[in-house]
């Protein structure tokens, strides 16, 4: 008897804990993904800026097949991070997860502004037109600044509350009825309309390049 | 049953749920390459054309391919999660939030591909156009239900709308939009059955399959 008392003790216990076991670990895998996200921006314009480096080689093929895979691998590559980032970033369009976990405030922002980025690759050739490529490369400059700049500064250098910086954490500050601070569910909102803007236009030019008789550019 | 047996049903029930939610999650990020890689065919076919010679283009091609119908084939697999009966309802006492329109989405996905398994839509316009369309009503509606219901629960400013568009909190309409997708499912899939076993008849294997037009496979729409 004096063994099976404090088992049904510590059952008890344990059995209110599996609930937040489970929820620790939700935050931690979003929490994981946030940080990933900061070597991924990182890589993404590494990748975009080494183009000049990329043409050169380019240059120096003797062989047409070598040129055209290292060429293939190159954009391949490229795009797969850009597509890597915009799909692990989807985090910042979800209400809650900016409430429960100190995420960048601008991320919503700079989620929206690589959705750009990807539909002017869609919509305008970025490879061969110089003005697309600076646009391109614009906006996805201005989404990692806007990604990592509240990133260093509120979550690893000054903390999540009573620093100067801490109204760059999606936690801090939050309005009544949310977990979300307001400055994060405005960039939600701001992020959101302008992703669904972006969707249809995606959709409507992928359309009418379908429209029967008439050849794609 | 003794203490540790109620810790470990409880930790399994958990994480039962816990897994059902995960794949739940994984999803936007299905949908989301799913509906890009459709979309980016004219990003893929300007790059395809830079190409000098056609193995590097028959690569990229075949690589585009294969990624964007693989993707759809693995989406629809994981939504089948949305369709099984009373999803909101798998942790005893406990009700779990997934979006409400996820059984229709899968549906439409299913619509999507059953195009591209009856027409030709990497060589037909108009196939092409009602695959992105059916894909984009599934995409909607599931981002829809997913953004702004199983996601935003904490957000009380949004508690009529996400009350709505979430499983847990509206039961009678999740059940009914279950039971809808189930029945679409059963047709659509009775259909395909009917369709390729009637094809079999009447001109073969080869013929069934297009008589080897993949061959060409982006030389209609593609101009390759």
């Amino acid at each position: 008897m004096g063994v099976t008392q404090p088992a049904v003790q510590f059952s008890d216990q344990f059995l209110k804990m599996i609930p937040s076991l489970f929820s620790s670990l939700e935050m931690f895998v979003e929490g994981t993904l946030a940080v990933t996200l900061t070597i991924l921006w990182v890589l993404l314009l590494t990748l975009y800026l080494a183009r000049p480096y990329v043409v050169r080689t380019l240059q120096k093929f003797s062989l047409r097949v070598g040129a055209d895979l290292w060429w293939l691998i190159y954009v391949g590559l490229r795009d797969l991070i850009l597509a890597a980032v915009f799909v692990l970033g989807l985090l910042y369009f979800l209400p809650d997860v900016l409430g429960m976990l100190p995420l960048p405030v601008t991320g919503p922002l700079a989620e929206a502004l690589l959705f750009a980025a990807l539909v002017m690759k869609l919509t305008r050739d970025a490879d061969n037109d110089p003005n697309a490529f600076s646009l391109v490369s614009t906006l996805l400059g201005t989404g990692a600044v806007l990604y990592l700049t509240p990133f260093i500064l509120a979550e690893k250098l000054g903390g999540f509350a009573g620093t100067r910086f801490d109204w760059l954490v999606t936690t801090v500050f939050p309005i009544s009825g949310s977990t979300a601070s307001g400055l994060a569910l405005t960039c939600w909102g701001a992020a959101t309309l302008a992703a669904i803007i972006l969707g249809v236009v995606a959709v409507i030019y992928t359309l009418r390049l379908a429209r029967p008789y008439e050849q794609e550019s | 049953m003794d203490a540790y047996g109620k810790v470990i049903q409880a930790f399994v029930e958990e994480a039962r749920g816990w897994t059902v939610l995960t794949v739940a999650a994984l999803m936007p990020t299905l949908w989301t390459l799913t509906l890009m890689l459709a979309l980016a065919r004219p990003y893929m076919l300007r790059t395809l054309r830079k190409c000098t010679v056609r193995f590097g283009a028959d690569v990229w091609w075949l690589s585009y391919v294969l990624m964007r119908d693989g993707l759809m084939i693995v989406t629809l697999a994981a939504g089948f999660i949305f369709l099984l009966p009373h999803p909101a309802f798998i942790v005893e006492g406990e009700e779990l939030s997934l979006p409400l329109f996820g059984p229709l989405a899968t549906l439409f996905l299913f619509w999507a591909l059953t195009v591209k398994l009856t027409e030709d839509p990497d060589d037909d316009p108009a196939a092409y156009r009602r695959m992105i369309s059916l894909l984009t009503i599934g995409g909607a509606l599931y981002f829809v239900s997913m953004v702004f219901g199983s996601e935003a629960g904490n957000q009380d400013w949004l508690k009529p709308v996400n009350e709505f568009l979430a499983t847990g909190s509206n039961p009678a309409w999740a059940h009914a939009i279950t039971t809808i997708a189930l029945v679409g499912f059963a047709a659509t899939g009775a259909y395909i059955f009917a369709r390729v076993l009637n094809g079999i008849r009447r001109g073969g294997l080869v013929e069934q399959a297009g008589g080897g037009s993949g061959r060409h496979a982006h030389a209609g729409m593609t101009g390759h």
